[in-house]
């Protein structure tokens, strides 16, 4: 009988900074089943949800966004993600380091972040069960 | 000639002269009369003429005075926003700041987390304890990062306390007390609690509230060595009351009326013990009982012989 494949899901992260990015890679390393990819400009996760919207890119299950980035800050792609018919569905969990209340209450009462993760605090062990629930 | 006084009341605001061709004394009686009529129109049309001009230099020093009002106002609306610009510049600068602190911390953090739990593979022991070393001065770190940004925010008046009503002291306190309990366990010193009465719910923003208490009981488990500390939960008269009882280094008499003040107010014994301050929680703390329209104060027989931090709450 041939095995039966199942689907690899798919997290887009959002993250600038190329220590990070090592750090989350590291992360998923033992992890088959998901798909992680890196976008490390605001303006590349913009361009992405046009390409989703015209079909010439893949949805992804989740995204991670970080909010202070070099070219766009995060709450912007969050509003267009949202605003895009395919990609309004996306799960968003937002890890930053960007603290303050009047963020956390825009990022998940205005918009619907699922979460607002503070990476000095959600380290990769606390971090990796959170998203692997929401990935099943 | 004739000279008529003009009479406004009970003075004489001018005279007014009149030449007559014909001798005053011939005018017939209707003459005279239309003479007089004459003249006090003319006294009557004078007086509302002097009153006009008085009218229009009062209405130019009043629309002097609006302008300078006006431009006062101008000035001060200005300040405002000005302060307000600046505020919120601070505090954006602060959160920036704070981001780009707490960054390179995260790698740190991260990676150490990574390496305790074994995710590259098992460690030789001397090296995995100085991994815990750098683990520990790398929470630190994030700790006082955390606090400063929370200390500016307090400064600012940016982050208001909300108080919400029917908050349990007593079940805040036992939430407060698990997450402290490992840390007084290792040091080998009791942490108690002890409830007095029946407490009474208050009004207070929870989250903030257990900062506070979670920074001066923390603060007196790291500065006992012997012995350990006692928190007393009782309520008199519309107050809910918590005591904070340690038995550790005390604090000095000079010191007290300004601890919960100033930031970074650290004896020098405490400065000789630890490298990272708690003056700054100390403040923060003192700034949340403010918010809860209580009271915090602290007492010490002086150093060497332990301290008692009192906190009084309002039931409303």
């Amino acid at each position: 009988m041939p095995k039966t494949k199942t689907k690899q899901k798919h997290i887009l992260w959002v993250e600038d900074d190329q220590q990070l990015v090592d750090l989350y890679t590291a992360m998923f390393i033992k992890v088959k089943n998901i798909k992680v990819e890196f976008l490390k400009l605001g303006q590349l996760a913009l361009d992405r949800i046009k390409e989703i919207e015209e079909g010439k890119a893949e949805k992804p299950d989740l995204l991670m966004l970080d909010l202070l980035l070099p070219d766009i800050n995060g709450d912007k792609i969050f509003e267009q993600l949202r605003k895009t018919p395919s990609t309004k569905d996306i799960p968003v969990f937002i890890l930053t380091n960007y603290g303050g209340e009047q963020m956390e209450i825009k990022m998940t009462k205005e918009l619907d972040a699922e979460k607002y993760l503070v990476k000095t605090e959600w380290v990769p062990t606390k971090l990796m069960p959170v998203i692997l629930d929401r990935m099943k | 000639m004739l000279v008529y006084p003009l009479i406004k009341g009970n003075d004489v605001t001018g005279i007014l002269l009149m030449g007559l061709s014909v001798d005053y004394s011939t005018l017939s009686n209707f003459e005279k009369e239309s003479i007089k009529n004459c003249l006090d129109v003319t006294a009557l049309l004078l007086d509302k003429a002097y009153l006009y001009k008085n009218l229009q230099a009062s209405y130019e020093i009043e629309k002097i005075g609006k302008e300078q009002a006006k431009r006062a106002y101008e000035v001060e609306r200005k300040a405002k926003e000005d302060v307000q610009e600046l505020d919120k510049n601070k505090t954006e600068f602060m959160l920036i700041t704070q981001h780009h602190l707490r960054t390179p911390l995260s790698v740190n953090a991260g990676f150490l987390d990574l390496l305790t739990q074994g995710e590259f593979g098992k460690i030789p022991k001397k090296i995995n304890d100085i991994i815990l070393e750098l683990k520990e001065s790398t929470d630190k770190e994030i700790k006082v990062v955390n606090e400063l940004l929370d200390v500016s925010s307090y400064q600012l008046g940016k982050e208001l306390t909300k108080l919400i009503p029917g908050v349990d002291i007593e079940d805040l306190l036992n939430e407060t007390l698990k997450d402290l309990k490992i840390q007084a366990e290792k040091k080998g010193i009791y942490l108690k609690f002890e409830k007095e009465g029946v407490i009474p719910k208050i009004s207070s923003d929870r989250t903030k509230l257990k900062i506070a208490l979670t920074n001066i009981i923390d603060n007196c488990v790291k500065y006992t060595k012997q012995g350990g500390v006692t928190i007393i939960l009782k309520s008199d008269n519309g107050t809910v009351i918590i005591l904070v009882k340690d038995t550790g280094m005390g604090i000095a008499k000079e010191l007290l009326p300004n601890l919960f003040n100033h930031t970074f107010q650290r004896s020098e014994e405490a400065k000789k013990q630890f490298a990272v301050g708690k003056g700054i929680g100390l403040f923060l703390s003192g700034k949340i009982i403010e918010g809860h329209h209580g009271k915090i104060w602290a007492e010490s027989e002086g150093e060497g012989k332990g301290s008692t931090f009192h906190i009084e709450l309002p039931v409303v």
